[in-house]
């Protein structure tokens, strides 16, 4: 018969069997949910599952749950690193918001050029403009001993309203209003106020075109060559974290004194590294997300759509392992996307709150599970039981 | 421009912005001397906040139609909430609140599941729960909530404005007192206090260390559901409903317990304090004369800008909070290990 | 006798209505992403009876669907790209911030016809805009004001320092000055179309501030309620907003798209759809012809004396007998304004369109 029996330090046996029993209880659970939920469950249950299918150009709705994937990946994995250590940085939402701001500035900071070479540039400043922004919890917890979860939660809130402030003044752009006869009368601001947007050299442009099969027109997707840069990312910190003596000790690392002299390094170290870590994987995404998709800063609450929020689920359904992290955000992300094809559907129009609603029952089915991680699967025979 | 009628105004809505971080920030003063740690208030607010408005605008017309009226009677009661009425929902809300806090205690207290992460969960299902499924704005009406003071005394001039503060400002203020008084006189707040500082040592003297905590953690979602429904149907003195619209007050009810060093009568201070900072805004917006970084950046942020302040301020003394802080705060514990 | 008449209409009507589509195999697919909730009872309501009035007009020959809340930034791209794939053969973006979304997604999709409210970027010919002249309201708003204020303070609620709502200041405050003087207008910018929260904020602020009266260019009955539950007047917006003010509410500035949806669902019907811009105010033509975009709606809690005078104004306003800015207009430094210095009766579309100057008689600045 089947046996659990405790393994310290955890067993792949048991992480398998957690991460079904896990997987097993969500698809149970919103099932019964969406039953509840909607007029037709079997159906959106099934345009949930295969919008990738569906519609007038698969690849289009492919593009929507990749670049999801990517984002949402790489956010958790930047915050998994703090995770495991007791460092408790829930305030990525604001590094990814200062990360687009940090690109956008360098871009005028540079002069505005109007050239390919600069991009590299841009995801530096967006990589620095999350890491400023984690320097603010990270320090006041190091050397302040100010706790970081609310810190850093609050300054999302202050970074929404530096976003806001930014575009609806120095920053504002504007559209420009012609006459009849087309000359440039004026310029209308937007509203919600947005910057200028970046020239169209600067922007991550489609990898993959889909063909419409209602009209034949090409139609770019979202797999654009940002996420290139974003899976190069998440290859380097992961193989950092998994193959190196860094990694190592970053893995086993703990805020508090007493895990110091086991992991190498100081508590103040620790919380240093955790932020830099996860801010600046955060502030990149920014950098990607406005050059790939925004084009333009915007008002704190159009620009952001709480993928900072989003990665604290996914690096905990990934158990905060680079591999499970991957899988989860992947997995999220389709449910995302699909979630808000059904929601365009006249027969469905199923609220695409749906997926909001799957990610939080299959987190709390991972932790409520978390725990059979920490045991090791056996086959025993009966008799040897008793022994 | 020294003028009685402002300042009481500005008071009022103080007071109006701190009654709810009050009151939900007791439900986590209470949480925490027993040694659990729960971040999901901003997800029990915000399910208090939703069921309270709905059942504030469905329950007096409801209650009209069991007792057998035909609905054309029961029709004046649309949009008026009577005192029953407006118990009743904030009751509700505080069921809700509880309810969610439930979940919370089957993970922590049976899975031994992490404080943080299942918090953050409840927060994040809280406000998914609401998103979405919230109610549409137009099937509800709720225009007035209960005053219990006679109209005569509210409509007096100046005054009148302070005493037609809702009674829930009042019971909050009086709940912060009773709360100091139930941790340090009575047996069961004793009993809290010893689950917190050392569950091992509470356990071995056979304290029923994890009823407690269960009993601490469904007060908490009970006082943070009531606090969320105090935003939907009183402060805005216009009951309304919106995704979201908690925004971050139950973080700042945690972050006046830190602010507090766990001391009751200190969260009253906070709430005041943090109060203040959300009544600034718009005022300080209407006197002209502050810079636009200032009416659209700083402005905005004060409410959490002044809890980041002033847990810098706190947290340097290490020696005061270690004095407060209960011993086992946020360890897991199972009566086995 | 009663019942089979209206057996007999039912079935005229659903002849007709079979004649009419029956050569369109499929009914036509029309979308709505819509800014805030249906459930805001302003704006995004408004636009919601538009596409119900649709469905009603033409029956099976019509599917809707739509999109509520949806961001104004790169989640409006998702949005109206997943109407599209979904086959949707008109899709209505109803928010000035979807215009450059709108004309993204629109260049995508050659075949699917886009009608952006209140914008005025048409990049192909399959995007149309259309607006209405709400400031034509704001007139009739500023003359029971100025009537009905005992404080001699307006409290005005604006929700972003664009040229939609600075018009609706500037038209306000002429007319508001025109019939007294004294008067003066407080501005809070809640920066945001929909945050109840915010705007019953607002209007707690500027009642505090000495306010009798409430304007509100915010999509929220917020404000409304606090006026009521404060014992002031208000105007409500977008919806008639009467039924949250029982005591409070002046008129309510109501949006009315009906006419124009179904014009335009019709045109797809027919074939006849080209791009274009529609400007409507209180009648289509602005010469008293047929109802507009924009109609007043519940007067109340005023003297009788005072509603016939508001009343006879919006006639003039619907007449075109008289022009919402008519010349001469001053800006805050006390010069004629461009159009009027030139000799124009009033102030042109173009100015109106690309106003951002506040006119004399407002105080303060536009934000920056």
């Amino acid at each position: 018969m089947i046996r659990l029996l405790p393994a310290k330090g955890g067993h792949w046996s048991g992480a398998l069997l957690s991460v079904l029993v896990a997987t097993v209880a969500t698809v149970v659970i919103s099932a019964i949910l969406l039953a509840f939920l909607t007029d037709k469950p079997v159906r959106t249950l099934w345009e949930l599952l295969t919008y990738t299918m569906q519609g007038g150009t698969p690849a289009v709705q492919w593009g929507k749950a990749l670049s999801e994937g990517f984002y949402l990946a790489v956010i958790a994995l930047g915050l998994s690193v703090g995770y495991k250590a007791g460092v408790w940085n829930i305030g990525a939402e604001g590094q990814f918001a200062a990360g687009a701001i940090g690109a956008y500035l360098t871009w005028l900071v540079l002069g505005a050029p109007v050239t390919v070479a600069v991009m590299p540039f841009l995801l530096l400043g967006g990589v620095l403009g999350g890491m400023v922004w984690a320097a603010i919890p990270a320090a006041l917890r190091a050397h302040l001993n100010t706790n970081e979860l609310l810190v850093s939660l609050m300054l999302v809130y202050v970074a929404t309203n530096l976003l806001t402030y930014l575009v609806q003044s120095p920053l504002q752009g504007c559209a420009p209003a012609l006459d009849a006869a087309g000359n440039q009368v004026g310029c209308i601001p937007y509203s919600p106020a947005q910057s200028e947007k970046l020239p169209s050299v600067l922007r991550f442009g489609p990898l993959v075109f889909g063909t419409s099969a209602s009209s034949g027109a090409s139609i770019g997707t979202k797999i654009h060559s940002g996420l290139l840069v974003l899976g190069g990312a998440y290859f380097v910190v992961a193989a950092i974290l998994l193959f190196t003596l860094i990694g190592f000790r970053l893995r086993v690392a703990q805020s508090s004194a007493k895990a110091e002299r086991f992991a190498g390094f100081s508590s103040a170290v620790t919380i240093w590294l955790s932020f830099m870590i996860s801010g600046g994987l955060a502030g990149l995404t920014g950098a990607v997300f406005l050059m790939a998709e925004s084009f333009s800063l915007t008002v704190g609450g159009a620009f952001l759509s709480n993928l900072g929020f989003a990665a604290i689920v996914i690096a905990f359904l990934g158990r905060l392992h680079p591999v499970g992290i991957l899988a989860a955000a992947f997995a999220i992300a389709y449910i995302n996307s699909g979630a808000s094809w059904v929601a365009s559907q006249p027969e469905l129009r199923a609220d695409d709150s749906v997926a909001g609603f799957i990610e939080a029952i299959a987190l709390f089915c991972a932790l409520a599970t978390a725990a059979l991680s920490q045991r090791r699967l056996i086959w025993k025979k009966e008799a040897a039981s008793h022994g | 421009m020294v003028d009685l009628t402002y300042w009481l105004a500005l008071l009022v809505t103080v007071l109006n912005y701190a009654t709810p971080l009050l009151i939900a920030a007791i439900g986590v003063l209470i949480v925490e001397k027993s040694g659990v740690l729960n971040l999901g208030v901003e997800g029990m607010m915000i399910v208090g906040a939703m069921v309270g408005y709905v059942a504030g605008s469905y329950l007096d017309t409801a209650s009209c139609k069991l007792m057998g009226f035909d609905g054309v009677t029961c029709l004046q009661f649309e949009g008026s909430l009577t005192i029953p009425g407006y118990i009743a929902a904030f009751l509700l809300a505080g069921v809700a609140g509880a309810a969610l806090a439930s979940l919370f205690a089957l993970m922590t207290q049976v899975f031994n599941a992490n404080h943080v992460a299942t918090g953050l969960g409840l927060t994040i299902l809280g406000l998914t729960l609401t998103n979405g499924f919230g109610p549409d704005a137009k099937d509800m009406r709720v225009e007035s909530v209960a005053n219990i003071l006679p109209d005569a005394w509210v409509d007096l001039p100046v005054i009148g404005r302070l005493l037609g503060t809702d009674l829930l400002t009042y019971l909050s203020f009086a709940a912060a007192v009773a709360s100091l008084y139930f941790l340090s006189r009575t047996r069961l707040g004793m009993l809290v206090r010893a689950a917190g500082e050392n569950h091992h040592a509470a356990h071995a003297i056979g304290y029923p260390v994890r009823l407690i905590r269960v009993g601490t953690i469904l007060f908490g979602g009970f006082m943070a559901g009531i606090a969320g429904a105090y935003i939907s149907l009183v402060q805005l003195e216009a009951p309304t409903w919106r995704e979201g619209m908690t925004a971050g007050a139950g973080w700042l009810a945690l972050a006046l317990i830190l602010f507090s060093t766990w001391r009751p009568l200190r969260v009253v201070l906070g709430a005041l304090l943090f109060g203040l900072a959300f009544s600034l805004e718009l005022r300080l917006q209407t006197m002209g004369w502050m810079p636009s970084w200032g009416v659209q950046f700083i402005l905005p942020s004060l409410p959490y800008l002044v809890p980041v302040l002033v847990l810098v301020i706190i947290s340097r003394n290490s020696a005061m909070i270690r004095a407060n802080q209960p011993g086992s705060l946020a360890e897991p514990f199972s009566p086995s290990s | 006798m009663k019942l089979s008449k209206t057996f007999a209409t039912g079935l005229v009507a659903a002849a007709l209505t079979a004649g009419a589509f029956s050569a369109q195999a499929e009914p036509v697919k029309v979308g709505f992403i819509y800014v805030g909730p249906i459930g805001d009872l302003g704006w995004t309501y408004r636009h919601d009876q538009g596409r119900l009035a649709i469905e009603e007009a033409l029956g099976d020959g019509v599917v809707t669907t739509y999109k509520e809340n949806v961001e104004e930034g790169a989640a409006a791209v998702d949005a109206i790209t997943d109407m599209a794939e979904a086959g949707q053969d008109i899709i209505f973006t109803t928010s000035f911030g979807y215009m450059d979304p709108t004309n993204q997604v629109a260049a995508n999709y050659p075949n699917v016809k886009f009608e952006h409210a209140t914008g005025f970027k048409r990049e192909t010919d399959n995007v149309s805009t259309f607006s209405a002249r709400f400031y034509e309201g704001r007139v009739v708003q500023g003359l029971i004001a100025a009537k009905m204020t005992k404080t001699n303070k307006i409290g005005y609620i604006g929700s972003f320092p664009i040229p939609e709502v600075i018009r609706g200041i500037n038209a306000f405050t002429t007319e508001l000055k025109k019939h007294n003087p004294d008067a003066e207008v407080e501005i809070i910018w809640a920066f945001s179309w929909f945050d109840p929260a915010k705007e019953a904020a607002a209007a707690q602020t500027l009642i505090d501030n000495g306010a009798d009266i409430i304007v509100q260019h915010t999509d929220s009955p917020a404000a409304m309620q606090v006026a009521e539950a404060r014992g002031v007047k208000a105007f409500g917006q977008a919806s008639d907003m009467s039924r949250f003010g029982p005591n409070a509410h002046l008129v309510s500035i109501v949006d009315n798209w009906d006419t124009y949806y179904v014009d335009r669902v019709k045109a797809v019907v027919d074939g006849t759809w080209s791009s274009g811009d529609t400007w409507w105010g209180l009648t289509k033509d602005g010469m008293g012809g047929e109802q507009g975009m924009v109609q007043l709606a519940s007067y109340g809690n005023m003297p009788d004396d005072l509603m016939a005078e508001a009343k006879a104004l919006e006639a003039s306003l619907a007449s075109g007998e008289r022009h919402a800015l008519p010349c001469p207009i001053n800006n805050q430094a006390g010069e004629l304004v461009k159009d009027c210095a030139d000799g124009a009766a009033h102030l042109s579309d173009l100015t109106l369109v690309t106003m951002n100057f506040y006119v004399e008689g407002v105080t303060g600045n536009i934000p920056q």
